[in-house]
């Protein structure tokens, strides 16, 4: 244990380093594309506490919207036509100042903004208002499978599935009528998404474990000591594992906080349905456990991925293949995150893509969550990867 | 007393053989390794700590082969490398207490041993210096403390001097004659003078081989009679390749007087080492005890 605590305390001083150093760079992307040019924010919290309902709101928001989009097109297509009629031997004809001036409406700052408030709100209002009603009429369409009496036994046990969950979804859905400013949220959700800072962040805490002292000759003096390499192994790699999720809790409890300051804390009790794109999920969370959920599973991906980065740092023992090799792997992940379909979820961890879809595979039978398989795959892996470095560091030779 | 016996080492490289069947013993006292670069001195002290595997033959204490004991081998053994790897970010005090750890030395007593040894290597001072400031010479004793910290049975130094000044290289030799008397203390150099007024047993190597093995008086007189020191207006009548230099004099090893006004020398060490490169014949038989 001795060796335990004295490893950490050497490796935290970097890690907190690190931390703080990609935390600032994550912090300004997130405040810059929380701030993106949509209209101004006061403004819109006031149009959207005016509303009793999300229904209500997203109606309303819908039909200004399109309203002044056909209002500005009608200005522009008048326009158009007027300068076209009046063309004189290829000189176009000169605007009435009437029609200048609504041309100048239509462009104006506070045109786009309140086109843009009300295209962000309808967008924004249209998980709020319809999720009921869409998982309503799924929950339906399983129903009436079911009651058809389908003969697949697969689909019939996928259907009882997702029944089973959306129940529980609409009750929760049913006792919520807050209308709510989720901006802020749908951004954490899309940064989350597809942030690669935390891979940063991991790759570079951990890529040069063991290579570096393979490299130096330090494992040498470190394999022939009373304790020997395996127990030193051991304390290195738990430490790489705890750097990577001390690193991943700070950043995602800065970006939490960044939610919370944006929308208030009364943004944690929300369904998750009425996130952007979540209509359909069918987690029975708030929005609170929703990024539990995520940080959680989040944790177990990135803690496999720093164990594959020491293991590949032990077997590689040069700083140079094994940046290249662990680099591969986080790459890859990122790569992945392009491609479609479940493939393209798990290789990316796109939580948020897992969750969000019925997303099950036939395992003996039984309809079983993508999630919890990769999960536990996650989790076992881990939990290889520790044993290999643990064994494979008696036997490897640093010395030529 | 601990014997520490290495049975025909072999240790190949691919093709290349570096050590050929080395069979020595070592006891309580400073043994030293004495050959040129590339004898395989190195490459021995490697195989006896376990941190190159060997190719044939076996290492024994006390008659058991090391590498069965394990940890049990490792907590006996101290060993400094030839160019010791350090952690530029840690200080003196961080350094040797991670080795005290990985030895097994009890927390509450890491302080007090860091004390010690450092004030044995001359660097209390320098304690919670960080190592990247430290000269070569400094980190050489610092490589020194960190291998007799913990007190273990067996010492192991390779080019222990390499950087020290004349000063620090008596005092790495007056704690050698301190702990000569509970340890095995095995030094490889080539620099006779580190080992010249301390060793108990020396074993000449050149080329993966043992030239030479038995306590240094034995192999000087060995060399009786056939160390020669030639005058400068002489040396044209012998070959070059047959004459070396030893502080203002040239010397020779030959059976019979060489030139003219050559004066016959009583061995040295170094007389010895040089003999061991030029007449390896001299010593024919290898082991002499």
């Amino acid at each position: 244990m001795k060796l335990f605590t004295f490893i950490i305390k050497k490796a935290m001083k970097p890690t907190v380093i690190l931390t703080a150093g990609l935390l600032c760079a994550a912090l300004v992307f997130m405040c810059a594309s929380f701030n993106s040019s949509y209209g101004k924010a006061d403004d819109y919290k006031k149009i959207l506490s005016g509303f009793s309902t999300a229904k209500e709101g997203y109606e309303f928001s819908k039909g200004k919207s399109s309203m002044i989009s056909d209002t500005g097109n009608e200005i522009y297509a008048k326009a158009d036509k007027y300068i076209n009629s009046h063309n004189n031997g290829g000189v176009p004809g000169v605007l009435p100042n009437s029609m200048v001036d609504e041309l100048l409406e239509a462009r104006s700052a506070s045109y786009e903004n309140s086109k843009q408030i009300y295209t962000i709100m309808s967008k924004q209002l249209y998980s709020q208002a319809k999720s009921c009603e869409l998982i309503s009429e799924r929950v339906e369409g399983y129903s009436r499978n079911i009651r058809r009496g389908v003969k697949d036994e697969y689909s019939l046990k996928t259907a009882e599935l997702m029944t089973d969950d959306y129940t529980e979804v609409l009750h929760n859905e049913e006792s919520s009528d807050t209308v709510y400013d989720t901006r802020a949220a749908d951004n954490f959700t899309d940064f989350l998404s597809s942030e690669i800072i935390s891979y940063i962040g991991i790759f570079m805490l951990t890529f040069s474990v063991f290579s570096s002292e393979l490299q130096s000759r330090r494992f040498a003096s470190i394999r022939i000591s009373a304790y020997g390499a395996k127990k030193y192994a051991a304390a290195r790699s738990f430490t790489g594992l705890l750097q990577a999720a001390v690193f991943f809790t700070v950043f995602c409890f800065a970006l939490v906080l960044s939610v919370l300051i944006s929308s208030g804390s009364s943004i944690l009790s929300m369904p998750v349905q009425y996130l952007k794109g979540f209509e359909l999920s069918h987690l029975s969370l708030s929005f609170g456990g929703f990024i539990l959920y995520v940080y959680a599973i989040k944790l177990i991906h990135l803690l496999a991925l720093a164990a594959a980065s020491m293991l590949i740092s032990l077997i590689s023992g040069k700083v140079i293949v094994s940046a290249f090799g662990s680099g591969m792997i986080f790459a890859l992940c990122i790569a992945a995150g392009r491609l479609e379909g479940a493939a393209g979820q798990i290789l990316s961890c796109d939580i948020i893509g897992m969750s969000n879809d019925i997303n099950v595979i036939d395992l003996g039978g039984s309809p079983i969550r993508v999630i919890y398989i990769f999960t536990a795959a996650m989790i076992a892996f881990t939990l290889i990867s520790f044993l290999m470095i643990i064994l494979l560091s008696k036997r490897r030779r640093c010395y030529a | 007393m601990s014997v520490l016996r290495v049975e025909d080492l072999v240790k190949r490289y691919g093709k290349k053989t570096a050590l050929r069947g080395i069979t020595c013993e070592f006891t309580t006292g400073i043994n030293a390794f004495l050959g040129p670069n590339g004898a395989g001195k190195t490459t021995i002290m490697n195989c006896i700590s376990g941190v190159i595997p060997k190719t044939g033959g076996g290492v024994f204490l006390d008659g058991v082969d090391v590498f069965k004991m394990g940890k049990d081998y490792r907590r006996k053994l101290g060993y400094q490398f030839q160019s010791q790897p350090f952690y530029p970010g840690y200080t003196a005090h961080d350094f040797l207490e991670l080795f005290g750890l990985l030895k097994g030395i009890q927390k509450e007593y890491i302080d007090s041993e860091i004390k010690r040894v450092l004030e044995l290597v001359n660097l209390s001072e320098n304690l919670n210096d960080k190592i990247r400031s430290f000269s070569g010479g400094m980190k050489q004793r610092l490589a020194i403390a960190q291998t007799i910290m913990g007190s273990p049975d067996i010492l192991i130094f390779d080019e222990p001097s390499a950087g020290l000044d004349p000063f620090e290289r008596e005092q790495f030799k007056r704690i050698m004659m301190e702990l000569k008397d509970r340890c095995i203390i095995i030094i490889s150099t080539h620099i006779v003078s580190d080992i010249d007024t301390i060793c108990d047993r020396l074993v000449v190597l050149n080329k993966g081989s043992v030239i030479a093995n038995d306590c240094p008086d034995k192999l000087c007189r060995k060399i009786e009679g056939l160390i020669w020191s030639i005058p400068r207006d002489e040396l044209s009548m012998i070959p070059l390749k047959e004459v070396y230099f030893e502080d203002t004099n040239a010397k020779t090893v030959s059976e019979t007087k060489p030139t003219p006004n050559a004066v016959l020398q009583t061995p040295t060490l170094n007389d010895l080492y040089f003999c061991g490169q030029l007449r390896q014949d001299i010593f024919a038989g290898g082991e002499t005890a």
